[in-house]
């Protein structure tokens, strides 16, 4: 356990100081308390041709001691009406599900969770799920139903999400 | 571990760090700055490598968006960092509603005073005019251009008292001619001048223009002149009959002694009375008014024809001449025009035209019946044998009381008891009752309508009238040395009158001397009374 805890702490830090010298557009990552190395904090730029440009979103990403071999879990601390993010903000994308075959029997063993993964490879993930959303698998029923039947309305709020989230700065 | 460890220590922070910027249109560039400056001092060195403006940008850094109150090093950045930036919206236009709300307070202030001097202005333009003054008519009266530049210095006090002392302004106040020359070239001006023989007298006299252009230096001594004036206008307004008085004093003083070329001098006198009614007060009008009353009296003592036996000079001079240069015309062969046209000659038509009016005559005969009366007589001769209640008239008016307190020698005339009683002596009375009683005859045949309003206020303007013809005869002070002579026959006494009357077609030595002692001298009212006593 002690090994662990020091290997996911050493592969965390490589993978802050990386994104702090090399940063990848669209998001900006960092700690939320430098004691802390499990808890990041990552601000997502609303990507462009999106409904979501123009928009700052701030996420907590909290890593298990078991990093890499268990996937993070990504909360949107910015309001986020999203068909695949729960209210309470909880992302739920196929590459954050733990490894192994899917109890319901939707995804493949291939698109869950792989200790390949890295910080980079999740916020990319995220920012491609706002741009095109998944509404067969949603995690709050009612964005779909709005994305997919009334596309005006969603859009109308996406767009108030969004002032709102300019507002914040 | 160990080794990252080691790693991290092996990168001390600079004091001056390299930070990268990455924008969100891919652009990238680095930025030299110090870890210690704040969030705002940065962005502003990062605005002057792209084209985005302090306000509008958006630091993010780790997650964090940095504020602009923080310090780089509180969000742990460090050299060879990048920070991404995001163009914002741009802040609300606060700066700019202040400098619209400032700028209609400084616009009023700045009308209100130009309004003020304006109203100032043309104030002083006014009453120039109205008074006749030669003072007061050298500030623009009718000279458009000079009431501008007036304006213009008038505003500033500092720039008029520095033109003032400069050395051509000093050499000349020093010279008249240069001055009189400078106004003759204007031909409003001349035309004024020559229309008005007072107004040269001052342009002629280089202490009256040197207190003039300090009256003009100093604001506060300009104020109180035209305060002075504005007492004396409203004064006019509020007596009856005030404006129409000043009007007929005008055609009867003023009209004559345009036409008598001859005595134009003994006229300065004459317009005394216009100078104490409207009250032109202050030290400047005291001593033009005596200089003036001292300049006639001279010119009336040494062009006199005759000697004057009189104790004051005869108030009808200019009449006389004029009546003389009327009379030289060829006489018509009806005896009534030839009579009708001497007094329509002095300019006033209508006392020509009333002449042929039953109503006006029997108007004048009441009016001089009341003159006569010898309650009213004794009341005049009470009033001016008692001092007291001569001061008290004196005090009633401040612009009588102003000049009594800036002239002395005219304070020392009036304690004098001999003076008061040989003003009082009945041959001088029945001179000043001569003389009102032209003015109230003129007046009556205008309104015949009102009468009995008209002997009201005609026994106000009595007393007002005998005031002014007391000042103006003070101020002709040789006359005091006259004697007296009580027992001088009608005959030399009216010579100058019966020789009149007989150019006139008045041939009856006997009824003219009659007529002359009834009216006390007078050639009009003689000639009234000799048509009426024919018409009878």
């Amino acid at each position: 356990m002690a090994a662990t805890t020091s290997q996911a702490s050493l592969l965390l830090q490589k993978q802050l100081r990386d994104l702090a010298k090399h940063p990848v557009d669209g998001f900006s990552a960092g700690l939320v308390d430098d004691s802390n190395v499990f808890e990041w904090q990552v601000t997502i730029i609303g990507p462009p041709d999106t409904l979501y440009d123009g928009g700052y979103f701030n996420a907590i990403m909290s890593f298990p001691e078991n990093y890499p071999n268990s996937p993070p879990s990504v909360r949107f601390t910015s309001e986020m009406w999203h068909p695949n993010v729960y209210s309470d903000g909880l992302v739920c994308i196929s590459i954050l599900h733990p490894p192994g075959e899917d109890p319901s029997g939707y995804e493949l063993a291939s698109e869950r969770w792989t200790p390949v993964h890295t910080v980079e490879s999740i916020v990319l993930s995220i920012i491609s799920m706002l741009s095109s959303p998944n509404d067969e698998s949603a995690a709050n029923i009612e964005a779909a139903k709005e994305w997919r039947d009334k596309r005006e309305d969603f859009k109308k709020r996406v767009r108030r999400i969004v002032r709102k989230s300019q507002e914040m700065l | 571990m160990g080794g990252g460890d080691a790693d991290a220590g092996g990168e001390p922070a600079a004091a001056q760090a390299t930070l990268h910027i990455r924008c969100t249109n891919g652009s990238k560039f680095a930025v030299r700055a110090d870890l210690g400056a704040t969030v705002g001092t940065f962005k502003a060195i990062v605005a002057d490598s792209c084209d985005v403006p302090a306000p509008q940008q958006r630091l993010i850094y780790k997650g964090r968006i940095l504020k602009d109150e923080q310090t780089l090093a509180s969000y742990g950045v460090e050299t060879d960092h990048t920070i991404h930036m995001v163009r914002g919206a741009a802040p609300p236009p606060a700066s700019t509603a202040p400098a619209a709300n400032q700028e209609p307070t400084t616009a009023a202030p700045a009308s209100s005073p130009a309004a003020g001097l304006g109203g100032l202005l043309q104030n002083l333009g006014a009453t120039g005019a109205a008074a006749n003054s030669g003072g007061l008519g050298l500030f623009g009266s009718g000279l458009p251009e000079l009431d501008h530049m007036q304006q213009q210095l008038a505003e500033n006090p500092n720039l008029m008292r520095e033109i003032m002392n400069m050395p051509l302004m000093q050499n000349l106040m020093n010279s008249p001619e240069l001055i009189r020359s400078i106004i003759m070239n204007n031909p409003q001006m001349r035309e004024l001048i020559d229309r008005n023989p007072d107004l040269a007298h001052v342009l002629n006299d280089p202490s009256i223009m040197r207190q003039t252009f300090e009256a003009v230096r100093n604001p506060e001594l300009m104020r109180e002149m035209m305060r002075n004036t504005d007492r004396a206008m409203s004064n006019i307004e509020s007596s009856p009959e005030g404006f129409n008085m000043l009007r007929r004093m005008y055609e009867t003083v003023q009209e004559p002694f345009l036409n008598a070329t001859t005595m134009g001098s003994e006229g300065d006198r004459n317009s005394n009375p216009f100078a104490a009614l409207l009250g032109n007060q202050g030290s400047n009008q005291a001593r033009d008014s005596a200089a003036n009353g001292t300049t006639t009296a001279s010119d009336t003592t040494s062009g006199a024809p005759a000697p004057n036996t009189n104790p004051l000079p005869n108030p009808w001079g200019p009449n006389a001449g004029s009546a003389q240069g009327a009379a030289r015309s060829p006489p018509a062969t009806n005896t009534r025009s030839t009579t009708a046209g001497g007094p329509g000659g002095l300019g006033s038509a209508d006392f020509g035209s009333t002449l042929g009016a039953s109503g006006g005559g029997s108007d004048a005969t009441f009016l001089t019946q009341v003159l006569q009366n010898p309650t009213m007589m004794q009341m005049m001769q009470n009033i001016m044998s008692n001092p007291q209640s001569m001061n008290q008239l004196l005090n009633m008016n401040p612009n009588v009381r102003n000049m009594m307190e800036s002239n002395t020698q005219m304070r020392e005339m009036i304690q004098n008891p001999e003076f008061i009683r040989q003003l009082t002596s009945p041959e001088t009375l029945q001179q000043l009752i001569s003389f009102q009683q032209s003015l109230m005859s003129q007046l009556g045949q205008q309104q015949t309508g009102q009468e009995r309003t008209q002997s009201a206020s005609g026994a106000g303007n009595v007393n007002l009238n005998t005031l002014m013809n007391m000042f103006s005869g003070l101020g002709a002070g040789g006359g005091l040395g006259v004697p007296n002579a009580p027992n001088v026959p009608p005959e030399e006494l009216y010579a100058t009158q019966l020789a009149q009357l007989q150019e006139m077609g008045f041939f009856d030595t006997q009824e003219n001397i009659r007529a002359l002692a009834a009216t006390a001298g007078n050639v009009h009212a003689a000639v009234e009374r000799l048509l009426g006593n024919m018409g009878q």
